[in-house]
């Protein structure tokens, strides 16, 4: 394995590391805390039933177009190395 | 699909994340999410979380690099990284989870066809006896791309027939726009209607689950557990991996998850307001009515099979006041508790009980049974085990992708005709299978370089043997699985009580009340047959976190792996989104 291709699963496995992390946070640590979240109101729902009901559910969306995108910056970043070596 | 697949055999991203949103929104799925929301409030919120979270593990983690392995689905990975024993293993589960699947799509698709009035046990017959055929159809007639491009194509209509109730609601409401983000007002209501029935002795306190409230069915260690077995089952499904491990390039295959993601976010989004609107209308305009001459919508819901009233799903509203009469404490309004919405027919009912038209409850059947069809034909698919160059080796895959075919449609057809579980527990069961079996197998091939073969083949195998005990024996034999493990069981006295006084019914009943004293017992036995509250739906991330332990422990003492799997463990980590 070539050194570029080394950093760039390295690089590759940082971010799926990080976006794991952050879905964990978010998708399991924000519903354990739903009993405190019901006294804010967003929008006229209690904030840890919206949280279930739409907002992660859009941050899921989010968090896979991040990844999508932060693979192809990593996929693209060997072959610039290659270009100016 | 193999590495020879030619370019018109691959998965383009707009086709392959339709095909995916198609897959995931399938009859059982859409059903099953409906009634878990309706009847479990805010904790079934963490159901749906956990079947999303499923599509963006299965991007993060294992479909770009699956895809770069050039190796093609699951099975196919599982034999390049771990040999012939695993890549065995690894069909096998697949061919439990599909049957447990193709099981919910079974009930999704007789409970449709009870809309049209197809009711009773020839019709099951004659729906098993389709879904068996389809799913043949898939594992060994239609090619994967033309079923894949069929999906993708009819997933616009069955997201327009679950966004009709929305947007019928918000056509009768503009001043309420964007409805289905702003309910809160509907919520606040439900709250407030169930605090009146209490009030009123309408609902029994000990039956009623307040909506909003987390946490009333299952304990927060369970619920998060829950989610975390239907993320990393549904992520290793191979119903879902097929599309991205044969996309046209690596990049496509990272981004058809995301895509899918997106198609679904729509239809996902609307479920939520339309169960909490179907239960504000069971709350406020069906409790509280004259048990004497029933509300006529719970008439019509009872002639189409969605709902039951004093047990009694008459038409007339003579039969019904009769049904409610000869209950041993006859209301003179119904109760709460008297009124039965079917849980997974709660879709269905959900626009008849907000006042929209009959035609809306027939469009959400159509593409409800249409899903379910398609899902089913897919799951066949999903069973094949590869394509080969060899005549030979083609003619015996064909003979292998028929016997796991015939297996899984045996699996099925006797869970479906059995009708032990709801179509939400199928699905659940499926993803817990495949969370402990398949999912430790995909992450380890993907991410660890010394995890070795006989580790996952005896991980994996530990993993689904954990999760198929605990739910087997926690539905099928409770009293044994409490007697035994009683001493891990998070129940409560008054649970524990009610288990103890069951037992002791039964064993003063006589020849005749022995059956029903035997059911009671059972009944009871699974309020307290379980380790640390974990819901039996949950087990899958018990198993997974046993074969994760089993394969790192086992892979430090067993000789690393081969020169095969090295050349794919090199391949994956190649870039280049042409790869």
């Amino acid at each position: 394995m070539g050194k570029g291709t080394r950093n760039s699963w390295q690089r590759s496995r940082r971010l799926a590391t990080w976006i794991v992390l952050i879905w964990a946070v978010l998708v399991l640590g924000i519903p354990a805390a739903a009993l405190h979240l019901e006294a804010i109101a967003v929008m006229g729902l209690p904030l840890g039933y919206y949280a279930g009901a739409q907002g992660l559910l859009i941050a899921i969306v989010i968090l896979a177009f991040v990844s999508v995108l932060g693979r192809r910056s990593i996929e693209r970043r060997p072959a610039d190395h290659e270009r100016g070596s | 699909m193999a590495e020879h697949a030619t370019e018109k055999s691959r998965f383009g991203v707009v086709t392959g994340g339709l095909g995916m949103a198609t897959d995931w929104l399938s009859g059982a799925m859409l059903l099953g999410l409906a009634g878990i929301l309706f009847g479990f409030g805010h904790d079934g919120l963490q159901w749906m979380l956990g079947v999303a979270s499923g599509l963006l593990l299965a991007g993060v983690l294992v479909t770009p690099h699956m895809r770069s392995a050039g190796e093609g689905g699951p099975v196919a990975f599982a034999s390049a990284r771990f040999g012939s024993v695993a890549a065995f293993l690894a069909r096998f589960v697949t061919t439990v989870a599909t049957a447990l699947l193709v099981a919910a799509n079974i009930k999704a698709l007789a409970i449709a066809a009870q809309v049209f009035g197809f009711g009773g046990g020839s019709a099951s017959a004659v729906l098993a006896v389709a879904a068996v055929l389809l799913l043949f159809a898939g594992a060994i007639v239609i090619a994967p791309p033309r079923l894949a491009g069929l999906q993708a194509s009819v997933y616009p209509l069955i997201l327009a027939a679950v966004s009709l109730p929305v947007v019928l609601a918000l056509l009768a409401d503009p001043a309420s726009a964007p409805w289905h983000l702003t309910y809160g007002r509907t919520l606040q209501a439900i709250s407030q209607a169930e605090l009146a029935l209490l009030e009123q002795n309408l609902a029994d306190p000990v039956t009623l689950k307040a909506y909003l409230r987390p946490f009333t069915t299952a304990t927060i260690s369970s619920g998060l557990l829950l989610t975390l077995s239907l993320a990393l089952g549904l992520m290793a499904m191979p119903h879902m991996l097929m599309r991205p491990a044969g996309a046209r390039s690596r990049d496509g295959a990272g981004s058809m998850p995301a895509a899918a993601l997106l198609a679904i976010l729509f239809a996902v989004l609307a479920l939520p307001p339309v169960a909490a609107t179907a239960r504000l209308a069971v709350l406020t305009q069906l409790a509280g009515s004259d048990a004497q001459s029933p509300p006529a919508v719970l008439l019509t819901l009872g002639g189409l099979g969605l709902a039951r009233t004093c047990g009694s799903a008459g038409t007339a509203a003579e039969a019904v006041a009769a049904a409610c009469a000869a209950l041993a404490d006859a209301p003179s309004r119904l109760r709460l508790d008297d009124i039965e919405i079917v849980r997974d027919a709660v879709l269905l009912a959900a626009p008849l009980l907000s006042g929209q038209p009959l035609y809306v409850t027939l469009a959400l059947t159509v593409a409800v049974g249409l899903a379910a069809l398609l899902a089913i034909t897919w799951l066949g698919a999903s069973l094949r085990g590869g394509t080969h160059r060899d005549a030979t080796m083609r003619r015996t895959g064909t003979v292998a992708d028929a016997t796991f075919a015939l297996l899984a449609a045996s699996g099925a057809v006797a869970l479906a005709l059995t009708d032990r579980a709801d179509i939400m527990s199928l699905v659940a069961w499926a993803m817990a299978i495949s969370a402990a079996g398949l999912a430790p197998m995909l992450l380890a091939g993907v991410w660890s370089q010394r995890a070795t073969a006989a580790a996952v083949v005896l991980g994996s195998i530990t993993g689904v043997a954990v999760t198929g005990y605990y739910i087997v024996a926690t539905q099928v034999f409770p009293a044994a699985f409490y007697e035994l493990w009683s001493g891990l069981s998070s129940a409560g006295y008054g649970a524990i009580a009610d288990y103890e006084a069951a037992k002791e019914a039964l064993a003063a009943a006589g020849a005749a009340e022995q059956e029903a004293a035997r059911a009671a017992v059972g009944d009871a036995a699974r309020a307290v047959a379980n380790w640390w509250g974990l819901r039996d739906e949950a087990a899958g991330a018990l198993g997974a976190f046993v074969a994760s332990v089993v394969i790192f422990l086992a892979s430090l003492v067993t000789p690393r792996p081969g020169a095969r799997a090295v050349e794919t463990m090199s391949r994956m980590r190649r870039t280049g989104s042409r790869v």
